[in-house]
């Protein structure tokens, strides 16, 4: 139904993870950092941050570059704000559901107490 | 903004529970912009097959219910893959609630994080996480600048 979907699937699957979110604010308050220096502030292996990193990447959540020697990565926010954003449609959407629901059975219910009265 | 991997809203209806159950139990009610004139729907096995001419195929299944305050529904695939609002597998569930001889409807939708990689997202706690985007947002420009 909606094109963006699938990021933010992608987004919101490489967000469960607890640790992963753990990274990505490490490296949001880093600004921009190695996988090693993300690892000496987590209680977790320079393995682990890689694998972490590298699928914060895929959803788009991180981009890294090259600098000398050096891999240093960076958060996107942009794919988070888009998944934030979709989420408020998601809530507005079933505000307006649930309003629907309500008139209904409210119709319905003003029905029935007339014909009570009768 | 927050990211978060499930939806709760709630709403106070003034009518006795016993409708309001019987609107909230029907399979995919919520489907499509109020007017459901036009859709058609069947049963095939236990699933529930709702066609709305705007939006398409919607397959569902009763997860659980205990009339008259829960009942819990789950987007079914059927091999397109498209439907439901992210992938098919996100689960929707509803409580009603009497008060004051009116009722009161919670709708929880779960499971947005879990539809791409499922293998991805068993590993980590799926239920019930909130990412604060402003936090993450604000020191990550702090970090940039």
């Amino acid at each position: 139904m909606n094109p963006e979907v699938d990021d933010i699937g992608s987004v919101l699957a490489a967000l469960a993870d607890p640790t992963r979110r753990h990274v990505l604010e490490a490296l949001a308050d880093e600004g921009q950092a190695s996988a090693s220096r993300l690892a000496s502030r987590l209680p977790v292996s320079r393995q682990a941050v890689v694998k972490h990193l590298h699928l914060l990447e895929d959803a788009g959540l991180v981009s890294s570059g090259r600098s000398g020697r050096e891999v240093l990565f960076h958060v996107e926010t942009d794919s988070l704000e888009a998944s934030a954003r979709w989420m408020a449609d998601l809530v507005a959407t079933w505000d307006r559901r649930l309003n629907t629901l309500k008139r209904a059975a409210e119709r319905s219910a003003a029905t029935d107490d007339r014909q009570g009265d009768m | 903004m927050a990211v978060q991997d499930k939806i709760e809203r709630e709403i106070v209806i003034n009518a006795p529970v016993q409708r309001v159950w019987e609107l909230v139990s029907e399979p995919g009610w919520w489907i499509g912009d109020g007017d459901r004139s036009a859709q058609r729907r069947w049963k095939e096995g236990d699933v529930d097959i709702i066609e709305d001419p705007k939006y398409g195929r919607f397959p569902l299944q009763v997860v659980a219910i205990e009339p008259p305050s829960y009942v819990s529904f789950r987007w079914v695939a059927d091999g397109e893959g498209e439907h439901g609002p992210v992938g098919s597998s996100t689960l929707v569930e509803f409580w009603v609630r009497e008060q004051d001889g009116g009722a009161i409807v919670r709708v929880v939708e779960s499971g947005f994080a879990s539809m791409p990689n499922p293998e991805e997202a068993i590993e980590g706690n799926t239920k019930g996480w909130i990412f604060q985007l402003d936090v993450l947002k604000t020191s990550s420009e702090r970090g940039a600048a």
